[in-house]
C-alpha cells in the first residue's frame, strides 16, 4: 500500500517536472523566434517583432496593407501547397515584398509553383579565401546598387548554396568573390572545383506589383549570424519599416516543440475560468482527502492506547472488540 | 541537420576551427594587388585593398596580414603622390617655373625614397607571410620585383628632371609681357566681341609670329599669332554663357627654338560683363501631397512682366522629371504623382525654365511635405457579454481633425472569433459577433484593425477586453449562491447534527467529549431520535434536577457517579437509561428493541423526578 502510494507520488512529482522543464526550456529548433541559442531567430524576433504565419494560405487575413508588408521565409523544409503558393502570389500581386531565404531545403517548390526561373542550386558555397573563420562561411563583397544592399560592405553566410538560372527578369545584387566554388560533397579540393565564382547570391525577382527577393541562405538572420558583418543591415533594408510576417508553417518542429505546443494549447484551454477553478477544487479535494487518511491512519493506530493512557481502568479487550466490530462492519 | 536534407542549414560559428586562408589564392591577390601598382593603376589598388580587408585571417597570422596591408596602402600612396609631383615638376619646367619644379622633384625624391623602403618592408613581409603559411612567396616576389622596376623608373624621371632644371637654371633666359585689351568690358550674349594686345620682350621688343593662346571664362577659345609687331587680335561672338561676368585673358608658352629663351607669360586679366534677360519664373505646388496622389505644379515665365510662351520648362523631385512647356500667357501645369514609398517628411521640388538666346534661365525650388496621416479607430464596446448572446462592437473610422474615412477595412478579433468589414460613408461600422454558447469566462482581447484604403493613411490598431461570461457557469454559481446562502440561514441544527456526526466518525473518544455539547440546547436535543434522544432528555432533566452539568470531560458512566446520590430513586430508571445508550453508542449492531426499553426509563426517570404533566 505504501509503495503503491509512493510509487503514485514519485510519478506525479516526475510527471509535473517534465511538464515543468518542457514549459520553461526554450526550444532549441532552428529557425525558432523564441530560440535563444545560436541557431534560433530570437534577435530577429526582437528586432523586427513579427507576426507569425503558422497557416500561409491564411496569409491574406493578417495582411493588411500589401505594399507595407514584408514575408520572410527563412529555410522552409515542408512542401509547399498549391494553397501556399496562391497565398504567396497574391502578396506579390499585391505589392507585397517576399524574401526567400534557402538553400537545401524546398524552396525550389515555390519558385516553380510561381514559375520563377531560377533556382536555387543545392550544392554547397565555399570560399577558401574571403570567408569568416571557415569555407563554409563565405563572405560576400560584391554587391549591385539596389536599395535592399545599400551601405553595405560584405555579408557572411553559413553554409550557402548559389542561384542558378537566373536568366531575364531576375536581377543580381550580391555575387561571391572570384576565388568561391561550388562543392558537391565539401570533400573535394579548391582546384578541382567545376564551378567557381563569382557566383549569384542574392537576387531580386519583380513579380506582380511586388518583389521577390531570393537569398542562396536560409541562415543569413540566425542569432550567431545576424551581427556578422552586415547582415544585420541586409535585414533591416529589406524590413525598412514594413510590418514582418514570418513563415512558421515550413519549418520541421522537434518533438521538445511540439511537445511545447501542445502544453500551450493545454495552457490554454485550462487557462478557461471553468476548467481553472474547477481543477483548483479538484486538487483541493484530493489534497485534503490525503490529508484526512493520513490522519485516520495515525489516529487507528494510537486510539485504544490513547484511551488506556486516560481511563486505565477501562477494559482493553472490549475496546479492541468494539474496534474490531467497527472495521468489520464497517460502522463507525 | 533537418532530415532529408544533404547538408545541414547552418554550423555554429563557435564551433568552427578558425582556418587558413588558402595560400595560392592568397598570394594571387596579393599578387594582383602589387600588379596593379607596378601597373600604375591606383583606383584599382585602393578598391583591391578595400577587398582584402574583408579577409578572414587566423589570429596567429593575422598580424602579419594586417602590417602587409599597410605596406600596401603606404607604398601605394607613396608611389602615386610620387607620379603626382613629377607631372607637376614636368609641367613647371615647361613654364620655366624652375624653383617650383626644384621643389616638386624634391617632394618626389623624398617619397621615393620612402617608397623603395616600404617595398623592402614588403619583401620581408612576404617571406614571413610564406613561411607562417609554408609555402614559397615567389609569386609575391615576382610582383615585387616589377615594382622595384617601376621605383627605378621614377628615380631615372625625377634624375632627368632635375638635370634639366639645372641646365636651364645655367642658361639667361629672357622674360616676356603679354597684354590684352577689348573693344568693350560690357557685352551682349551672342554678339561680337574683339579682343588684342602685344607680345614684348621685357626691354620692349615686340616678339613676331608667337603663339597665343586666348581663353574667355577659362576655356582656351583661340590661339592666334602676333604680327611683326608683336601684336595680335582676334574677334569672336560672345558664348551664351549666361553668367553675369568672365574674365579673359591670353598666355604665351615658348615652344620649339623659343624654348629655353623666354620664360613663359600671361597677360592681365579683363572681367568682362554679360548681358543678358532675366526672365523671373514663379511656380506653385500644394504645401502637403500625399503618397500615391497627384498633384499639380503650376507656374509662369515672364520677362518685365510680358510672358514668355513656348520656353521649355523641367519639373524634377520625387524621383521624376517632367517636361513641359510654356503657354502663349508663359504659364505651365504639370501633374506629378507621389510615390507610394515616398518617404515622409519634406521634399524639394526644382523648376526650371531653360534659357533660350538672349533670355537666361530661371529657376526656382519649392519644398513640399509628404504626408502620412495615421487613421484614428473609436471603438465602442461592452466591458460585458453572456455566451451564447450575440456582442455587438461598433466603431468610427476618421482622421485626426474627426473627418470620417470611408470605405477602409476593418479587420476585428476576439479572441477565435474573426470578421471583417468596411467602414460606411460616416466612417462608422459594427460588427455582431455570436458568442459560442461554449465559450469559457474570461476576459477576451479584442482587436480592431483598420486599413484605410487612402495609401496615404496609416493603418491603425485598437486593443481592448470584453469579459464573457458562460451562462452554465453563471447558472452553476447563483445555484451555488442559493444553496449556500439557504444553509447559513436555516439550519443551525443541520450544522450541529453535522457536526456530531463528523466527531461521531472521527473517534471514539471524541463522542463523550463531544456530547455535552449538545446538551447546551433543547432545540438541539430535540432534533435527536431513538436512545440517543430520550438519554439526552434524561440527561437535561438530570442535570436541572441535580445542579451536575454534564461536562466536556465527562463519560457516561462518570456522570452517572456524579449523580447517584442526588438522584436517589430515580437513580435506577436513569442508569439503565445510561447504560442503554452506551450500548447504543459503542455496539449498534448488537442493538434491536432498546428504543422503547429507553423510552420506558426516561418516562419513570419523569415520574421518579416528580416532573410528571
Amino acid at each position: 500500500m505504501r509503495a503503491r502510494r509512493t510509487m503514485t507520488l514519485g510519478l506525479s512529482v516526475a510527471v509535473i517536472v517534465v511538464l515543468g522543464l518542457a514549459w520553461v526550456i526554450p526550444p532549441m529548433d532552428d529557425f525558432r523566434l523564441e530560440n535563444p541559442y545560436w541557431n534560433g531567430l530570437s534577435e530577429l524576433d526582437s528586432r523586427t517583432h513579427p507576426f507569425v504565419v503558422s497557416d500561409l494560405p491564411r496569409l491574406s487575413n493578417l495582411v493588411l496593407r500589401p505594399s507595407d508588408s514584408v514575408l520572410l521565409m527563412l529555410g522552409p523544409s515542408k512542401p509547399f501547397t498549391d494553397e501556399d503558393v496562391d497565398s504567396v502570389r497574391g502578396l506579390l500581386e499585391a505589392g507585397g515584398l517576399v524574401i526567400l531565404a534557402e538553400d537545401f531545403g524546398v524552396g525550389n517548390e515555390l519558385l516553380e509553383g510561381l514559375g520563377i526561373e531560377a533556382r536555387f542550386s543545392g550544392m554547397v558555397l565555399l570560399d577558401p579565401l574571403f570567408k569568416d573563420r571557415d569555407s563554409r562561411m563565405p563572405r560576400m563583397i560584391d554587391f549591385t546598387v539596389s536599395r535592399y544592399t545599400q551601405g553595405l560592405s560584405a555579408l557572411t553566410l553559413n553554409y550557402a548554396t548559389v542561384l542558378t538560372d537566373v536568366g531575364d527578369g531576375v536581377r543580381v545584387i550580391a555575387r561571391s568573390t572570384a576565388f568561391s566554388y561550388l562543392s558537391e560533397d565539401l570533400s573535394a579540393a579548391p582546384e578541382e572545383a567545376e564551378v567557381v565564382g563569382p557566383l549569384p547570391v542574392m537576387a531580386e525577382v519583380g513579380y506582380g506589383g511586388g518583389s521577390l527577393v531570393l537569398i542562396s541562405d536560409s541562415s543569413l538572420f540566425i542569432n550567431s549570424m545576424l551581427d556578422r558583418d552586415d547582415n544585420g543591415a541586409l535585414l533591416r533594408n529589406l524590413v525598412d519599416g514594413r510590418v514582418v510576417y514570418v513563415d512558421v508553417s515550413h519549418w520541421t518542429p522537434s518533438l521538445l516543440t511540439q511537445f511545447k505546443g501542445v502544453l500551450a494549447r493545454v495552457y490554454d484551454v485550462a487557462g478557461a475560468t471553468e476548467i481553472k477553478y474547477g481543477l483548483v477544487v479538484v486538487l483541493a479535494v484530493i489534497v485534503s482527502s490525503v490529508k484526512w487518511r493520513g490522519k485516520e491512519v495515525k489516529e487507528d493506530k494510537d486510539e485504544v492506547e490513547d484511551a488506556l493512557k486516560e481511563h486505565p481502568e477501562w477494559d482493553r479487550a472490549l475496546l479492541e472488540r468494539l474496534r474490531r466490530l467497527r472495521d468489520e462492519y464497517g460502522v463507525r | 541537420m533537418v532530415a532529408g536534407l544533404p547538408f545541414p542549414r547552418h554550423i555554429d560559428p563557435v564551433e568552427l576551427r578558425e582556418e587558413l586562408p588558402l595560400p595560392a589564392g592568397f598570394f594571387l591577390l596579393y599578387s594582383e594587388i602589387l600588379g596593379s601598382l607596378a601597373l600604375e593603376d591606383w583606383d584599382q589598388v585602393v578598391a583591391q585593398l578595400n577587398r582584402v580587408a574583408h579577409l578572414h585571417a587566423p589570429p596567429d597570422i593575422r598580424f602579419i596580414i594586417s602590417r602587409f596591408n599597410e605596406l600596401l596602402e603606404e607604398g601605394a600612396e607613396d608611389l602615386s603622390r610620387v607620379k603626382l609631383h613629377v607631372g607637376n615638376a614636368s609641367v613647371l619646367i615647361e613654364r620655366a617655373s624652375l624653383r617650383d619644379a626644384r621643389d616638386e622633384l624634391e617632394e618626389a625624391e623624398f617619397l621615393l625614397a620612402r617608397a623603395d623602403r616600404t617595398v623592402n618592408d614588403l619583401e620581408s613581409s612576404a617571406t614571413q607571410l610564406g613561411s607562417m603559411l609554408q609555402v614559397s612567396p615567389a609569386p609575391l616576389f615576382e610582383e615585387i620585383v616589377r615594382l622595384r622596376g617601376l621605383i627605378d623608373r621614377y628615380a631615372v624621371q625625377i634624375w632627368n628632371l632635375l638635370e634639366r632644371v639645372k641646365e636651364f637654371q645655367s642658361r639667361l633666359l629672357v622674360e616676356t609681357v603679354l597684354t590684352i585689351q577689348a573693344d568693350a568690358l560690357r557685352v551682349p550674349l551672342g554678339s561680337r566681341l574683339s579682343v588684342w594686345g602685344f607680345l614684348t620682350t621685357v626691354d620692349d621688343r615686340p616678339l613676331s609670329s608667337r603663339a597665343v593662346d586666348i581663353y574667355f571664362d577659362g576655356a582656351k577659345i583661340s590661339n592666334v599669332t602676333t604680327d611683326e609687331y608683336g601684336r595680335y587680335s582676334f574677334g569672336f561672338s560672345v558664348p551664351y554663357v549666361y553668367k553675369d561676368r568672365v574674365v579673359l585673358h591670353s598666355s604665351y608658352f615658348p615652344r620649339d627654338l623659343d624654348f629655353g629663351r623666354y620664360i613663359p607669360s600671361s597677360s592681365n586679366v579683363l572681367v568682362i560683363g554679360l548681358r543678358y534677360d532675366k526672365p523671373v519664373l514663379t511656380a506653385e505646388t500644394p504645401r502637403n501631397v500625399y503618397p500615391s496622389l497627384n498633384f499639380t505644379a503650376s507656374g509662369r515665365l515672364t520677362l518685365y512682366n510680358e510672358p514668355l510662351s513656348g520656353f521649355k520648362i523641367r519639373v524634377s523631385g520625387l524621383r521624376q522629371m517632367i517636361e513641359t512647356v510654356t503657354k502663349t500667357d508663359g504659364s505651365f501645369l504639370t501633374d506629378f504623382l507621389v510615390p507610394l514609398d515616398a518617404p515622409s517628411g519634406e521634399a524639394i521640388i526644382n523648376v526650371e525654365a531653360t534659357p533660350r538666346g538672349i533670355v537666361g534661365p530661371a529657376s526656382t525650388t519649392l519644398n513640399l511635405n509628404v504626408v502620412r496621416i495615421p487613421a484614428e479607430v473609436e471603438v465602442e464596446a461592452p466591458s460585458f457579454a453572456l455566451s451564447g448572446q450575440s456582442l455587438t462592437i461598433k466603431g468610427k473610422v476618421i482622421t485626426t481633425d474627426g473627418s470620417p474615412l470611408p470605405g477602409s477595412r476593418v479587420d476585428m478579433r476576439v479572441g477565435e472569433l474573426s470578421s471583417l468589414a468596411v467602414s460606411s460613408d460616416d466612417g462608422s461600422f459594427e460588427f455582431v459577433l455570436g458568442v459560442p454558447l461554449v465559450a469559457f469566462t474570461a476576459q477576451y482581447e479584442y482587436v480592431v484593425l483598420v486599413a484605410p484604403k487612402e495609401p496615404w493613411i496609416t493603418p491603425s490598431l485598437k486593443k481592448g477586453n470584453v469579459f464573457i461570461v458562460n451562462v452554465f457557469s453563471l447558472g452553476t454559481v447563483l445555484g451555488s449562491i442559493e444553496v449556500f446562502t439557504g444553509a447559513l440561514l436555516g439550519t443551525t441544527l443541520t450544522l450541529g447534527v453535522g457536526r456530531r456526526r463528523r466527531g461521531h466518525d472521527m473517534t471514539l473518544l471524541e463522542e463523550e467529549t463531544e456530547a455535552p455539547k449538545h446538551v447546551m440546547g433543547a432545540v438541539e436535543v430535540s432534533q435527536l431520535m431513538g436512545v440517543q434522544a430520550h438519554y439526552w432528555k434524561a440527561v437535561a432533566m438530570v442535570s436541572k434536577f441535580t445542579g451536575v452539568a454534564m461536562e466536556l470531560s465527562f463519560t457516561i458512566r462518570e456522570y452517572i457517579g456524579l449523580v447517584k446520590e442526588k438522584l436517589g430513586e430515580a437513580f435506577a430508571s436513569f442508569e439503565r437509561l445510561s447504560l442503554l445508550y452506551e450500548r447504543w453508542l459503542y455496539s449498534p449492531l448488537l442493538m434491536g428493541g432498546e428504543e422503547s426499553l429507553a423510552e420506558r426509563c426516561l418516562r419513570e426517570l419523569i415520574e421518579g423526578l416528580g416532573l410528571e404533566g
